[in-house]
């Protein structure tokens, strides 16, 4: 049988606790490891494109500094074994890549700014 | 003496079967700190109880050179036995033999043994080290999978089905443990995901470990997909033991009883353990060992969103389940994870007949965007489809805050809670005071030459008016305040009044929870 465990009162732990602010009040409490490491949110930029799915950049179609417009074929992707093309949101000019051909990029990195 | 040499044969079969993949392939296993599918067996159940079956059985394969191949069992130990003397089934697949490869006939003794336990309505308890699916059995291995999946889902909410991860178990073989009721994982020997390392780095660049991507503590911390933590296999099958004892052996017959034994009240004294002010932290375990026989606590997913404790103890000798706020932790507030972590429990507590206890401590719903953006709604759901689907006894004890939106979640007397009480220092409102005060009597703080003096008057005002329990008692949310020296009592005065509950539902196939 296991054994049972000792009759000791858990103590509350003097360092690590934060004033957890909430709609009800602020509260003294342990964070835990999820919402401290939480990322905050940031308003979508749409002169930035990011890959949905981790894969492979297989061509660059268009230039630095070239003119594109909403709907162009920007670059091609290989991802999940499928061929994938990536086209721009937007009418205006490519600032710049962030990523060259052949190179593995993760789900939601950073592709291409626009201007 | 043509007999005796029969028994012989016989004895001689089974000891090369017994011996698995043999002795090289056991090295390499005790090498990796591991004990064989034999020892796991003879370790967890009560000695000498396992009776084996299927020990002859075969894989037909013959393409890839299989048919040359002799696995030991086909790399799997079926049979029954039994834990702290009540019976259960198992199977424990044997890495030493082929890597513990998952083929028809080694599914088949799996699902055999399933259907066993299923029809005899006692536990399941599987152990998982296997590399996944023998390859060269092609779709044959996918249909063994499968075949298991099935009857994981119908012996669900019948017996008790536990998955003992003691091993890799890798790609479609994680879906029989996530298909369970409980998983218990030991550091540094359990890796569980759906694609490993080698996939990720081929397909992403990403290096990670085998421990780092799906080890132990991974899945009770991170994930939850584990809900059980242990150093070693001897602590991970004590544990299991520890929880057999406390659950029924099916739907139908009720928890072992055992002698009721009082609390330990000098250490928890219940009168001491809450703050007086509700903004201050404490341990809701000790409210829950100062009122359960013996002080003991059996807790489940003790490492997963530690905001809610989930657990087993016995109230006058009869097993419960509790369901706490746990107000040391981001203020025992309700998010994704808690009210994922507490709906689950608190159907398999329904499932199985085991009355729940609420105890009741939190300031709401956890705010902001990634909350809202990972589907708070759609998880805080669950716990109020959980709650107000479960027929099992209901019993909910208000210790300090219970404001807004978790006041109702908390197993509320809207939600069909049997009996509510609540502590003489209970806050039920609509609001917590601050946030209250902050709203309803904004003008006046802000036209006042003292604001942050104004501020605290009318925080007072509103928790003298309105953040008390008997507003709520005095609408009949509440059937009694009571003192805290008296929860013991009444719970389980409670229990014994609710002992033949019948409940009757709308008939329907089944609700539609939201998953």
């Amino acid at each position: 049988m296991m054994k049972k465990a000792e009759h000791i009162l858990a103590p509350v732990p003097e360092q690590g606790l934060i004033l957890l602010e909430t709609a009800h009040g602020s509260f003294r409490t342990l964070p835990t490891k999820k919402y401290s490491s939480r990322t905050p949110w940031v308003a979508p930029d749409s002169r930035q494109l990011f890959s949905f799915l981790p894969g492979t950049i297989t061509r660059l179609l268009v230039q630095q500094g070239q003119d594109v417009k909403k709907g162009q074929a920007i670059l091609t992707f290989n991802a999940m074994k499928m061929d994938n093309t990536y086209l721009s949101p937007r009418d205006g000019r490519v600032a710049r890549f962030l990523v060259a051909e052949q190179e593995v990029v993760a789900k939601g990195a950073l592709l291409v700014e626009f201007e | 003496m043509a007999v005796d040499q029969k028994i012989l044969d016989l004895q001689q079969r089974k000891e090369l079967i017994s011996q698995g993949g043999g002795p090289v392939a056991i090295e390499k296993q005790k090498a990796m700190g591991k004990l064989t599918a034999r020892e796991r067996i003879d370790a967890l159940l009560d000695e000498g109880s396992f009776h084996e079956y299927d020990m002859f059985v075969q894989h037909s394969a013959t393409e890839f050179g299989m048919q040359s191949k002799v696995l030991a069992g086909d790399g799997v130990v079926v049979g029954t036995g039994k834990v702290c003397g009540n019976p259960v089934a198992i199977f424990a697949q044997d890495f030493t033999v082929f890597g513990g490869s998952l083929g028809l006939s080694h599914a088949r003794k799996i699902t055999k043994i399933m259907d066993y336990a299923l029809n005899m309505r006692i536990p399941l308890i599987g152990i998982n080290d296997s590399g996944g699916a023998r390859i060269q059995e092609g779709v044959s291995a996918l249909a063994g999978y499968g075949e298991i999946f099935f009857r994981n889902t119908m012996a669900s909410g019948v017996i008790p089905q536990i998955s003992v991860i003691l091993g890799p178990c890798a790609g479609g073989a994680v879906y029989s443990p996530a298909l369970t009721d409980y998983v218990f994982m030991v550091d540094k020997t359990s890796k569980m995901f759906i694609t490993g390392p080698e996939v990720i780095k081929t397909v992403l660049g990403e290096e990670i470990s085998m421990e780092e991507l799906g080890g132990a503590r991974v899945h009770c911390e991170k994930t939850g997909n584990a809900h059980f933590f242990a150093h070693s296999e001897q602590e991970c099958f004590t544990q299991i033991r520890r929880l057999l004892s406390l659950v029924p052996q099916n739907n139908t017959t009720p928890a072992s009883r055992e002698p009721s034994v009082e609390p330990d009240s000098k250490v928890f004294a219940i009168d001491n353990i809450v703050p007086e002010d509700p903004s201050q932290p404490y341990d809701v375990r000790n409210v829950i060992r100062a009122v359960t026989d013996d002080s003991e606590f059996f807790e489940v997913m003790e490492l997963f969103a530690a905001n809610i404790v989930i657990g087993y103890g016995r109230m006058g000798g009869q097993t419960v389940g509790f369901i706490a706020n746990q107000p040391l932790v981001m203020a025992g507030v309700l998010d994704c994870d808690a009210s994922d972590k507490a709906a689950r429990f608190i159907r398999y507590c329904d499932a199985f007949n085991i009355p729940i206890v609420t105890l009741e401590d939190l300031p709401g719903y956890l705010p902001g965007v990634d909350q809202e953006h990972a589907g708070v709604i759609r998880h805080g759901a669950k716990l109020l489809y959980a709650y107000s689907e479960a027929t099992v006894p209901k019993i909910t004890i208000i210790l300090r805050k219970a404001y807004g939106g978790g006041y109702i979640a908390m197993c509320s007397r809207h939600l069909q809670a049997d009996f509510v009480f609540a502590w003489p220092r209970a806050e039920i409102a609509v609001m917590g005071p601050e946030g209250a005060a902050n709203i309803i009597f904004r003008k006046e703080i802000t036209a006042s030459s003292e604001p942050a003096a104004t501020r605290e008057a009318k925080i007072d005002e509103y928790r003298q008016k309105f953040a008390n329990p008997y507003v709520a008692a005095a609408k009949g949310y509440v059937d009694s305040v009571i003192e805290p020296s008296q929860t013991r009592k009444f719970i389980i005065h409670s229990l014994e009044i609710a002992s033949g509950k019948t409940v009757c539902q709308p008939t329907k196939k089944h609700g539609i929870a939201p998953f």
